[in-house]
């Protein structure tokens, strides 16, 4: 298999994480397999194909795990919510949830939200739908 | 495999792991490495490789480079190869796997492995974000991210797969608690009842203080050998030695690194884990312990909570999981953690275990895991050891 389209490939600060445009992130899609990654890949994991693009993941997906973290650090007040979403496009990530009531045990629908200014930690977040 | 070299542990030591405000790097791993030539019968100077396992004195020392050949020539180490290993919890059976493979290869016959970290660095925030670099910070910088966290929500998984009940959580770290109470080489030893773990202060729901291992100062080393170069009282060889790093889980059901090094390395042994006598597993919270139940095979999936019940992994039980006190309670410095579950096993195969020897083990299994990806570990190695004399 022909690797060499990875060299080719823009540097990632120019091609970015998210497109706030769209608020949605970017991963990368194998033309090979189908495949979707987070993060995006140069080259493909599941089937070893270079032949991958940018492409907007899912806004939406199911909350399948959460925790309360009670345990502050530096810069972030506790107590917070991580959970780990399963996007629509089957795509797994692990994000911080917000707006979540006390109600909500996974497996819960959310869309993502992305933050107002470019360099905000965490750059997005999650909430119900 | 009759052709392969066979590998033996002839040595194994530990500095205690806990807080040392007064001991640097080099004074742990000192003790480490001299109680395992010792125990060995060995002088620094029949080492001829040595492989050092270390995840976070980069950040919290500085010692971003050679940390190995720093601590080795305290102690008289120096001319041989020195190979630096990081990977994150999982850095002691890395190290311990490249010891293994040297052997197996001919190029050494007598190789030290040593791990040691210290956490306590007089500010939390900075071991903890030594800890956060154990994930692609590319994408979870800032999420807050503890591993505390990550286990949280593989333990909620297990609860929501009705594997496990709530009082399980409390119920295995009391078990974790009572098997550190009786190890001289572990942080935590006072034991706790299933209400005094549920009513300590919650860290990430639902794991309490007490189901946490914390920061934690300390060492562990173990001197490898080609099988009958050095003479042993307890032969030990490894039967199997087995590593992977993360994979992408495309469903919650595939299969995870843990799963699949434990299979290879029992394929690799030519046992299955009911041949098992012994467990050290990586209970980074003392609830994943339940979850590793699964994961190692010594279960059926969706069994964790009933193969507790059956008091099968109790020190007398059938399969003794974590006899050290595990993570949680012999204590977790980060690179240190592998080469001390290797020391534990090795202890109890050879009837030395004082005050919590298990009854005549002859096979024994590690599991040693480290970092994250998306839901699923970085690095996992699986070792099996085993005893080579009959048990008179």
């Amino acid at each position: 298999m022909d690797l060499t389209p990875a060299l080719r490939r823009d540097v990632l600060a120019r091609r970015g994480r998210a497109w706030p445009g769209e608020n949605c992130l970017v991963g990368s899609e194998c033309a090979n397999c189908g495949q979707r990654a987070w993060p995006g890949r140069s080259i493909c994991q599941r089937c070893g194909s270079p032949d991958v693009r940018d492409v907007a993941l899912s806004q939406r997906g199911v909350l399948v795990a959460q925790t309360i973290v009670h345990v502050p650090l530096r810069g972030i007040p506790a107590p917070y919510v991580v959970g780990r979403v399963r996007l629509d496009d089957g795509v797994s990530l692990f994000a911080n949830v917000r707006s979540l009531g006390k109600a909500a045990p996974p497996p819960w629908p959310v869309r993502i939200v992305l933050a107002g200014e470019p360099d905000s930690e965490p750059a997005f977040w999650f909430e119900p739908l | 495999m009759t052709d392969r070299i066979s590998t033996e542990i002839v040595g194994v030591g530990m500095h205690r792991f806990g807080r040392f405000p007064e001991s640097s790097l080099k004074d742990l791993a000192r003790v480490a490495i001299v109680e395992a030539l010792t125990d060995a019968g060995l002088g620094v100077k029949d080492v001829e490789a040595v492989y050092s396992a270390n995840a976070t004195a980069g950040v919290l020392q500085g010692q971003e480079q050679i940390r190995g050949q720093t601590v080795l020539r305290d102690v008289g180490i120096e001319r041989v190869p020195v190979v630096n290993i990081e990977n994150a919890c999982a850095s002691g059976s890395s190290a311990l796997r490249e010891a293994i493979m040297a052997i197996r290869a001919g190029a050494v016959e007598i190789a030290l492995v040593v791990g040691f970290e210290k956490m306590f660095v007089g500010d939390r925030d900075r071991s903890l974000s030594a800890l956060e670099s154990a994930a692609d910070l590319d994408v979870v910088r800032g999420l807050g991210l503890q591993f505390t966290a990550v286990y949280a929500m593989r333990v909620q998984s297990l609860l929501a797969r009705g594997s496990i009940a709530e009082r399980h959580l409390a119920e295995v770290t009391v078990k974790s608690h009572d098997n550190g109470s009786r190890n001289p080489f572990a942080q935590h030893t006072k034991r706790f009842s299933a209400q005094e773990v549920l009513s300590s202060r919650m860290i990430a729901d639902p794991m309490t203080l007490l189901m946490c291992s914390s920061l934690s100062d300390g060492a562990a080393a173990a001197v490898v050998a080609r099988g009958g170069r050095v003479p042993a009282r307890v032969p030990i060889r490894v039967r199997a030695s087995s590593a992977g790093s993360g994979v992408v889980r495309y469903t919650d059901e595939d299969p995870t690194i843990a799963e699949l090094c434990a299979r290879a390395a029992y394929e690799e042994a030519g046992i299955g884990p009911e041949d098992l006598d012994a467990v050290e597993l990586h209970d980074a919270v003392a609830p994943a312990e339940l979850l590793y139940y699964e994961q190692l095979g010594l279960c059926p999936p969706g069994g964790a909570g009933e193969f507790f019940d059956s008091g099968a992994t109790a020190l007398a039980g059938r399969v003794p999981v974590n006899p050290s006190g595990g993570l949680c309670s012999r204590g977790h410095p980060t690179g240190a953690t592998g080469m001390a579950q290797v020391a534990e096993l090795v202890w109890q195969l050879r009837g030395d275990a004082t005050g919590r020897q298990i009854d005549r083990p002859r096979l024994a299994l590690a599991q040693n895991s480290g970092g994250w990806y998306e839901g699923e570990s970085a690095a996992c190695n699986v070792h099996i050891l085993e005893r080579l004399p009959a048990w008179t």
